[in-house]
Protein backbone atom coordinates (compact mmCIF):
# COMPACT_ATOMS: atom_id res chain seq x y z
CA UNK A 1 0.00 0.00 0.00
CA UNK A 2 2.36 2.43 0.93
CA UNK A 3 4.53 1.33 -2.01
CA UNK A 4 1.63 2.07 -3.88
CA UNK A 5 1.80 5.29 -3.30
CA UNK A 6 5.20 6.39 -3.34
CA UNK A 7 5.05 4.68 -7.14
CA UNK A 8 1.79 7.07 -7.68
CA UNK A 9 3.68 10.36 -7.22
CA UNK A 10 6.69 9.53 -8.27
CA UNK A 11 5.68 8.25 -11.56
CA UNK A 12 3.17 11.62 -11.88
CA UNK A 13 6.61 13.93 -10.88
CA UNK A 14 8.76 11.81 -13.16
CA UNK A 15 6.21 12.47 -16.18
CA UNK A 16 5.60 15.73 -15.52
CA UNK A 17 7.03 18.14 -18.40
CA UNK A 18 7.94 20.68 -15.71
CA UNK A 19 9.12 18.66 -13.07
CA UNK A 20 11.18 16.61 -15.76
CA UNK A 21 12.97 19.87 -16.44
CA UNK A 22 14.61 20.33 -13.32
CA UNK A 23 14.90 16.67 -11.72
CA UNK A 24 13.89 12.97 -11.97
CA UNK A 25 15.26 12.72 -8.42
CA UNK A 26 12.75 11.13 -6.41
CA UNK A 27 12.72 9.57 -3.21
CA UNK A 28 10.92 8.18 -0.44
CA UNK A 29 11.57 9.36 2.96
CA UNK A 30 15.30 10.57 2.69
CA UNK A 31 17.52 11.11 -0.85
CA UNK A 32 20.75 9.73 -1.17
CA UNK A 33 23.65 11.40 0.12
CA UNK A 34 24.77 11.42 -3.22
CA UNK A 35 21.89 12.30 -5.30
CA UNK A 36 22.34 16.29 -6.78
CA UNK A 37 20.42 18.70 -5.69
CA UNK A 38 17.48 19.38 -6.54
CA UNK A 39 16.01 16.17 -5.61
CA UNK A 40 12.22 15.03 -4.16
CA UNK A 41 11.45 13.54 -1.16
CA UNK A 42 8.47 12.14 0.02
CA UNK A 43 7.36 10.79 3.51
CA UNK A 44 3.77 9.87 4.80
CA UNK A 45 2.60 12.25 7.44
CA UNK A 46 -0.96 11.44 8.64
CA UNK A 47 -3.58 9.51 7.94
CA UNK A 48 -4.05 5.27 6.85
CA UNK A 49 -6.46 3.19 6.29
CA UNK A 50 -10.18 4.37 6.75
CA UNK A 51 -11.90 0.87 7.42
CA UNK A 52 -15.55 2.60 7.28
CA UNK A 53 -17.19 -0.01 4.88
CA UNK A 54 -16.02 -3.40 4.00
CA UNK A 55 -14.10 -1.97 0.60
CA UNK A 56 -10.19 -1.12 1.52
CA UNK A 57 -9.98 2.52 1.59
CA UNK A 58 -7.12 4.84 2.11
CA UNK A 59 -7.05 8.55 3.70
CA UNK A 60 -3.50 9.18 3.78
CA UNK A 61 -1.45 12.81 3.98
CA UNK A 62 1.36 12.92 2.42
CA UNK A 63 4.83 15.46 2.64
CA UNK A 64 6.14 16.60 -0.69
CA UNK A 65 9.27 18.96 -0.68
CA UNK A 66 11.89 20.23 -2.85
CA UNK A 67 15.33 20.04 -1.86
CA UNK A 68 17.75 23.14 -3.22
CA UNK A 69 21.10 24.57 -2.53
CA UNK A 70 19.44 27.80 -3.59
CA UNK A 71 15.54 29.18 -2.29
CA UNK A 72 14.33 30.19 -5.24
CA UNK A 73 14.85 27.05 -6.89
CA UNK A 74 13.60 25.13 -4.00
CA UNK A 75 10.20 27.11 -3.93
CA UNK A 76 9.69 27.07 -7.95
CA UNK A 77 10.04 23.05 -7.74
CA UNK A 78 7.74 23.29 -5.42
CA UNK A 79 5.10 25.33 -7.35
CA UNK A 80 5.65 22.70 -10.12
CA UNK A 81 5.18 19.40 -7.59
CA UNK A 82 2.15 21.43 -6.71
CA UNK A 83 0.59 21.46 -10.80
CA UNK A 84 1.50 17.81 -11.02
CA UNK A 85 0.05 16.52 -8.15
CA UNK A 86 -2.74 18.81 -7.43
CA UNK A 87 -6.40 17.57 -8.12
CA UNK A 88 -4.74 15.04 -10.25
CA UNK A 89 -5.25 11.10 -10.69
CA UNK A 90 -2.02 8.78 -9.87
CA UNK A 91 -1.84 5.71 -11.16
CA UNK A 92 -1.04 3.65 -7.77
CA UNK A 93 -0.94 0.19 -9.40
CA UNK A 94 -2.69 -3.02 -8.19
CA UNK A 95 -6.65 -2.53 -7.92
CA UNK A 96 -5.97 0.91 -6.22
CA UNK A 97 -8.06 3.85 -7.60
CA UNK A 98 -7.49 7.41 -6.81
CA UNK A 99 -10.98 9.09 -5.60
CA UNK A 100 -9.27 12.42 -4.64
CA UNK A 101 -5.08 13.73 -4.32
CA UNK A 102 -5.59 16.85 -3.00
CA UNK A 103 -2.72 20.07 -2.14
CA UNK A 104 -3.67 20.80 1.27
CA UNK A 105 -0.86 22.99 3.06
CA UNK A 106 2.85 24.90 1.64
CA UNK A 107 5.30 24.99 4.29
CA UNK A 108 9.27 25.22 3.71
CA UNK A 109 12.29 25.62 5.89
CA UNK A 110 15.83 25.42 5.90
CA UNK A 111 18.76 23.58 7.40
CA UNK A 112 22.38 23.88 7.23
CA UNK A 113 24.42 21.51 7.89
CA UNK A 114 28.55 21.16 6.93
CA UNK A 115 28.16 24.07 6.37
CA UNK A 116 26.59 23.81 3.69
CA UNK A 117 22.54 25.19 2.61
CA UNK A 118 19.63 23.27 2.40
CA UNK A 119 16.70 25.03 0.81
CA UNK A 120 13.38 22.72 1.64
CA UNK A 121 9.80 23.95 0.44
CA UNK A 122 6.57 21.47 -0.26
CA UNK A 123 3.05 21.27 0.36
CA UNK A 124 0.72 18.35 2.19
CA UNK A 125 -0.95 16.63 -0.08
CA UNK A 126 -4.17 14.56 0.83
CA UNK A 127 -4.79 11.19 -0.96
CA UNK A 128 -7.42 9.39 -1.14
CA UNK A 129 -7.79 5.95 -2.93
CA UNK A 130 -10.06 2.68 -2.79
CA UNK A 131 -9.74 -0.97 -4.15
CA UNK A 132 -12.44 -1.07 -6.86
CA UNK A 133 -14.02 -4.45 -7.61
CA UNK A 134 -13.85 -3.84 -11.20
CA UNK A 135 -10.60 -2.61 -11.85
CA UNK B 1 -14.48 -16.69 13.19
CA UNK B 2 -15.82 -18.41 16.75
CA UNK B 3 -18.80 -17.14 18.09
CA UNK B 4 -18.04 -14.02 20.43
CA UNK B 5 -20.51 -12.06 22.39
CA UNK B 6 -18.93 -8.73 20.98
CA UNK B 7 -19.99 -8.10 17.30
CA UNK B 8 -18.62 -5.39 14.82
CA UNK B 9 -20.74 -4.83 11.36
CA UNK B 10 -18.17 -5.67 9.18
CA UNK B 11 -19.47 -8.97 8.50
CA UNK B 12 -22.94 -7.80 7.59
CA UNK B 13 -24.78 -8.96 3.76
CA UNK B 14 -27.56 -7.04 3.11
CA UNK B 15 -29.55 -8.71 0.21
CA UNK B 16 -33.06 -7.61 -1.62
CA UNK B 17 -35.07 -9.89 -2.77
CA UNK B 18 -37.31 -9.04 -5.86
CA UNK B 19 -38.45 -10.42 -9.29
CA UNK B 20 -36.89 -13.30 -8.59
CA UNK B 21 -33.41 -11.74 -7.96
CA UNK B 22 -30.88 -11.54 -5.23
CA UNK B 23 -29.19 -8.04 -4.90
CA UNK B 24 -26.35 -7.92 -2.29
CA UNK B 25 -26.43 -4.34 -1.90
CA UNK B 26 -23.97 -4.49 1.11
CA UNK B 27 -20.52 -4.10 0.48
CA UNK B 28 -20.25 -0.63 0.82
CA UNK B 29 -22.03 0.06 3.79
CA UNK B 30 -21.37 2.36 6.68
CA UNK B 31 -24.35 1.57 8.73
CA UNK B 32 -27.83 -0.41 8.50
CA UNK B 33 -30.33 0.57 10.50
CA UNK B 34 -33.54 -1.41 11.71
CA UNK B 35 -36.16 -0.52 13.47
CA UNK B 36 -38.60 -3.13 15.20
CA UNK B 37 -41.26 -1.65 17.10
CA UNK B 38 -44.94 -1.34 17.43
CA UNK B 39 -47.68 1.02 17.27
CA UNK B 40 -49.30 1.78 20.33
CA UNK B 41 -53.24 2.37 21.69
CA UNK B 42 -53.46 4.50 25.18
CA UNK B 43 -56.24 2.14 27.60
CA UNK B 44 -55.58 4.93 30.10
CA UNK B 45 -59.13 4.76 32.11
CA UNK B 46 -60.06 8.06 33.70
CA UNK B 47 -59.24 7.37 36.78
CA UNK B 48 -55.80 5.90 36.33
CA UNK B 49 -52.98 7.55 37.82
CA UNK B 50 -50.16 6.28 35.40
CA UNK B 51 -51.22 5.81 31.52
CA UNK B 52 -51.65 2.56 30.27
CA UNK B 53 -50.79 1.50 26.67
CA UNK B 54 -51.72 -1.39 25.36
CA UNK B 55 -49.47 -2.76 21.82
CA UNK B 56 -51.81 -3.00 18.30
CA UNK B 57 -49.78 -3.36 15.12
CA UNK B 58 -45.78 -4.58 14.70
CA UNK B 59 -43.92 -2.14 12.34
CA UNK B 60 -40.32 -2.93 11.30
CA UNK B 61 -38.38 -0.63 8.86
CA UNK B 62 -34.77 -0.18 7.95
CA UNK B 63 -31.96 2.35 6.20
CA UNK B 64 -28.65 1.27 4.66
CA UNK B 65 -26.64 4.07 4.31
CA UNK B 66 -23.73 3.10 1.95
CA UNK B 67 -20.89 5.23 -0.06
CA UNK B 68 -21.85 5.54 -3.39
CA UNK B 69 -19.44 3.67 -6.28
CA UNK B 70 -20.75 4.94 -9.56
CA UNK B 71 -21.33 3.07 -12.70
CA UNK B 72 -20.20 0.11 -10.51
CA UNK B 73 -23.55 -0.05 -8.85
CA UNK B 74 -25.64 0.11 -11.81
CA UNK B 75 -26.31 -3.90 -11.94
CA UNK B 76 -27.69 -4.02 -8.21
CA UNK B 77 -28.20 -0.21 -7.13
CA UNK B 78 -30.15 0.28 -10.76
CA UNK B 79 -32.01 -2.70 -10.89
CA UNK B 80 -33.55 -1.86 -7.75
CA UNK B 81 -35.57 1.70 -8.17
CA UNK B 82 -37.63 3.53 -5.60
CA UNK B 83 -40.91 1.89 -5.52
CA UNK B 84 -39.36 -1.69 -6.14
CA UNK B 85 -41.28 -4.03 -3.66
CA UNK B 86 -39.25 -7.43 -2.21
CA UNK B 87 -37.77 -8.52 0.79
CA UNK B 88 -34.66 -7.26 2.65
CA UNK B 89 -32.89 -10.19 4.15
CA UNK B 90 -30.10 -8.97 6.55
CA UNK B 91 -27.49 -11.04 7.96
CA UNK B 92 -25.37 -9.13 10.39
CA UNK B 93 -22.77 -12.38 10.65
CA UNK B 94 -23.27 -12.88 7.02
CA UNK B 95 -25.23 -15.79 5.60
CA UNK B 96 -23.65 -19.30 6.10
CA UNK B 97 -26.10 -21.61 7.86
CA UNK B 98 -26.27 -21.03 11.44
CA UNK B 99 -26.06 -17.44 11.91
CA UNK B 100 -29.03 -14.78 12.50
CA UNK B 101 -31.07 -13.90 9.66
CA UNK B 102 -33.54 -10.74 9.42
CA UNK B 103 -35.30 -9.48 7.24
CA UNK B 104 -39.09 -8.60 5.96
CA UNK B 105 -41.45 -7.66 2.73
CA UNK B 106 -40.94 -4.31 1.91
CA UNK B 107 -40.65 -1.83 -0.64
CA UNK B 108 -38.05 0.92 -1.39
CA UNK B 109 -39.50 3.99 -0.21
CA UNK B 110 -36.36 6.47 -0.82
CA UNK B 111 -32.76 6.29 -2.60
CA UNK B 112 -31.57 10.12 -1.53
CA UNK B 113 -28.18 10.94 -2.20
CA UNK B 114 -25.69 13.94 -0.22
CA UNK B 115 -22.68 15.23 -2.69
CA UNK B 116 -20.61 17.13 -0.62
CA UNK B 117 -17.81 18.79 -3.08
CA UNK B 118 -14.91 17.50 -0.77
CA UNK B 119 -16.09 14.10 1.36
CA UNK B 120 -16.96 10.76 -0.09
CA UNK B 121 -20.47 10.88 -1.91
CA UNK B 122 -23.31 8.47 0.72
CA UNK B 123 -26.41 7.08 -0.41
CA UNK B 124 -29.23 5.79 1.55
CA UNK B 125 -32.10 3.49 1.14
CA UNK B 126 -35.31 3.27 2.88
CA UNK B 127 -37.07 0.53 3.15
CA UNK B 128 -40.97 0.20 4.23
CA UNK B 129 -42.55 -2.43 5.53
CA UNK B 130 -45.21 -4.42 3.74
CA UNK B 131 -46.93 -6.75 6.38
CA UNK B 132 -45.66 -10.05 6.82
CA UNK B 133 -46.54 -12.97 9.45
CA UNK B 134 -43.96 -13.01 11.74
CA UNK B 135 -42.03 -16.13 11.51
CA UNK B 136 -42.70 -17.06 8.27
CA UNK B 137 -41.23 -13.68 6.00
CA UNK B 138 -40.37 -11.51 8.36
CA UNK B 139 -37.22 -13.24 10.36
CA UNK B 140 -36.27 -11.44 13.59
CA UNK B 141 -32.27 -11.82 14.21
CA UNK B 142 -33.07 -12.53 17.69
CA UNK B 143 -34.77 -15.68 16.64
CA UNK B 144 -34.66 -16.89 13.11
CA UNK B 145 -31.29 -17.74 11.56
CA UNK B 146 -30.25 -18.93 8.36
Amino acid sequence: MISALFEGIRGKLIADTAVKAVTTRVYPVLAPQSAPLPVIVMQIAAGGSLNETPRDELDVWVDVKAIAAEAPDALSLADKIRAALHEQDLSLGGNWKTVRCQHERPWTFQVTEDGRQYWQAGGTYRIRAVVEVNP
Amino acid sequence: MSATQRLTGHQLVVIFQTGGQNYVISGDQTSLEITMDTNEADMTAGADEYVYMKPTVCMTGATLTCKYIGTNGTATWGAIPVGTEGTLIYGPEGTAAGKPKGGFPCYIKSKPFSIPYNDAIVRTATFSPQGGVYGTSVFDPDVHTF
